[in-house]
């Protein structure tokens, strides 16, 4: 009993970290551009055909994993930014979120286009070791090691380098960071480039897991939603905490709920945490003037 | 005067442009045209899941429909009239199914090809049951030809028909006594799932774990715990081609030893894509495989590949046989008829020797339901074999 708890543990952690980085971006992108980006899941898609799609052209997979980031960068980062967000921004989040949504369609809509509907595999790490009567998946360590040791390199970035500080402030207080002579609009996109980077990392750990297929974003976005809302939509380490949290309770709730509502259990905890604790986790509660 | 007379000139000319309308419409109407070439082919409607959860089936589905009227055009059509083609997307979901089957059926179609979802068919059913078009579904869920319609056909077998042998098999051939089921909870999964418990029941063995799961499901970790917690001597598995290979990385994850028993889905060709290595010694009932031991089947496979450069699964030997089904039907009435196609398609028997395209021997029955040969199958190497041909269930 003990043994099986263990396991649906490092089971859930490892799909909550994958959650987690997703997460990370949302809450990086709505901090420093007031962008809810409701394509978030979608932009996990993209990276993971790009992979798959150069390796079979004949790429070996190191250069085909170079080769989806670079794809990220230009068009989850810097087209995303330039052709999207800075446009759309002046008319308001709403707007905004619903351009974001037309994205989504549209990335699941072109990559069903050109790779088709049926799902791939994506390479992953093979065999794994005992501990004591369950045998761990080397595959799951990967994706919970490379998480983890990703939002710690982030929050490390964040608080140790004077880049990582101006991008603070700018989340902080763009005006404010402008007259301290922060170059704001170039913190902006490197958060855009981030989130890239960080959609890339969650494509590769977790596709080996769920596959590639166009519409998988949908249900990675909405976790990934759930967790930055539940561990608090303007903390990076909060969205960290929300997604390990949801990945495990996820499992947990499947092995020990009623089956049938295995997947409200995110919406019932999103619905939970807005009634009595807006703030999530480990966010901050700010004021509004109105 | 004047006056008057312009008025005359404009109640005139008026009269002369309906008047000529008139004419035309008629003339457009009566004589051969641009609405010719239409009433004289033979259009089908393919209402399927293009987009959504149940895409990929729908897809194969689509082209192997495609391909049969391609190949069938080639050879001057049926009856000599060319096959049309509208596709209809579904997106998996049963109220736009239902609008896209009324859609269909305003356009007049010949026959309804499709969907393969049995949620959405449950719900179009009665529609093209009141237009009196022929419906062909790749569904297999019980009650479908249950509903009273006289115009619904199926591709598949009925969960009635399959599921009694994979019972035989896990009890007869595994001496299997306590199974552990999981099923994705729709309308197909709990049909199969029914079904099972029912037959298993009749033969004395035990279900000790009854495990639901959703489509689209992530992670099996739970399931495959709750699974092995029950100490099965078995485990039947029913889920879609996804959720069968995430679900066999998890149970080798977590060391699952004992037999994994499918029904079709699982020793499908797109889940041992998915699943790799991790697919092997999975056994079960196949009602279709692109690996039967049939020269027909064998060479629609090697045209379907050569044709889409991915190997057919049985939703598109399914869509094949559909269109060929119609033909062999039209041909029989000696003339494109679809107020009786139903009912002269009710208990024929198609053979191959006749009609290659219909790959395997095939009888309607007089509900709807067919019966053909069908296929135990085990995974080996990456690969499904048949270890066994089952017969007809009428002989």
């Amino acid at each position: 009993m003990l043994w099986d708890n263990i396991d649906l543990l490092i089971a859930g952690l490892a799909t909550g970290a994958t959650y987690a980085l997703v997460a990370t971006g949302f809450t990086l992108l709505w901090q420093t551009s007031a962008t809810v980006n409701f394509a978030q899941g979608d932009f996990v898609t993209l990276p993971a055909f790009a992979i798959i799609g150069l390796h079979a052209a004949g790429l070996p997979l190191p250069l085909a994993l170079l080769g989806g980031l670079v794809i990220a960068l230009i068009v989850l980062g810097a087209m995303f930014k330039l052709l999207l967000v800075d446009p759309m921004l002046s008319h308001g989040l709403l707007p905004l979120g619903i351009a974001a949504i037309a994205l989504g369609v549209a990335l699941q809509e072109g990559t069903k286009a050109v790779f088709g509907a049926e799902a791939f595999p994506f390479p992953s790490v093979a065999g794994g070791f005992d501990l004591g009567p369950l045998f761990v998946n080397w595959q799951d360590v990967l994706v919970l090691g490379a998480a983890l040791i990703a939002v710690a390199a982030l929050q490390m970035f964040l608080a140790r380098t004077r880049t990582g500080r101006c991008m603070q402030a700018t989340a902080q207080n763009p005006t404010v960071a402008l007259i301290l002579g922060i170059p704001v609009k170039r913190m902006v996109m490197l958060t855009f480039l981030l989130n890239a980077s960080l959609v890339t990392l969650a494509a590769v750990l977790i596709s080996p897991a769920i596959l590639v297929k166009f519409d998988n974003g949908g249900s990675i976005g909405l976790s990934a939603f759930c967790a930055a809302i539940i561990g608090g939509f303007n903390q990076v380490r909060g969205a960290i905490a929300g997604g390990l949290l949801l990945g495990v309770l996820e499992n947990f709730a499947a092995t020990y709920g009623p089956d049938q509502y295995r997947a409200a259990v995110p919406m019932l905890l999103l619905i939970g945490f807005v009634l009595f604790r807006p703030q999530g986790l480990l966010g901050r509660a700010t004021e509004r003037a109105v | 005067m004047t006056a008057k007379a312009s008025g005359q000139g404009v109640h005139r000319s008026a009269v002369l442009r309906c008047v000529g309308l008139g004419v035309a419409l008629a003339v457009s109407l009566a004589l051969p045209g641009t609405g010719r070439a239409a009433s004289d082919s033979i259009q089908l409607a393919d209402v399927v899941e293009l987009s959504g959860s149940g895409a990929s089936v729908g897809t194969l589905w689509r082209d192997a429909v495609r391909m049969a009227a391609d190949e069938l055009n080639a050879k001057g059509g049926i009856l000599g009239h060319p096959i049309a083609i509208t596709d209809y997307d579904t997106q998996t979901n049963p109220s736009t199914s239902r609008a896209m089957i009324q859609k269909a059926l305003d356009a007049h179609p010949y026959a309804v090809l499709g969907p393969i979802y049995s949620g959405s068919v449950k719900v179009d059913e009665p529609l093209t049951q009141a237009a009196g078009v022929a419906e062909f579904t790749g569904a297999a869920a019980k009650d479908i030809t249950h509903m009273g319609s006289a115009y619904i056909f199926r591709t598949a077998f009925s969960t009635e028909s399959s599921e009694p042998r994979v019972a035989r098999y896990l009890v007869g051939d595994l001496h299997a006594k306590k199974i552990a089921v999981l099923w994705v909870n729709d309308d197909a999964g709990r049909s199969t799932r029914d079904a099972l418990v029912d037959a298993l029941g009749k033969l004395g063995a035990t279900v000790v774990a009854d495990v639901p799961s959703e489509a689209g499901q992530v992670s099996f970790a739970a399931d495959v715990l709750k699974a092995r917690r029950a100490q099965p001597d078995a485990i039947f598995v029913y889920l879609h081609e996804e959720e069968n290979a995430r679900f066999l990385k998890e149970a080798r994850r977590e060391g699952i030893k004992v037999p994994l028993v499918g029904d079709t889905t699982l020793m499908d060709a797109q889940t041992i894509k998915l699943a790799g290595a991790d697919a092997n010694g999975v056994v079960g009932h196949a009602m279709l495989t692109p690996n039967a031991p049939i020269p027909e089947v064998q060479d629609f496979v090697k045209r379907f590949e050569a044709r889409y450069h991915v190997v057919p699964d049985h939703n598109a030997i399914q869509g094949y046989m559909a269109v060929w089904m119609v033909k062999a039907a039209t041909e029989k009435m000696g003339k494109p008829d679809a107020q009786h196609l139903a009912a002269t398609l009710h208990g024929m028997t198609i053979d191959p020797a006749t009609e290659p395209g219909i790959l395997m021997k095939t009888t309607v029955l007089p509900n709807g339901d067919m019966d053909r040969q069908s296929f135990m199958v085990e995974v080996q190497d990456g690969r499904a074999r048949v270890i066994k041909v089952l017969p007809m269930l009428g002989g």
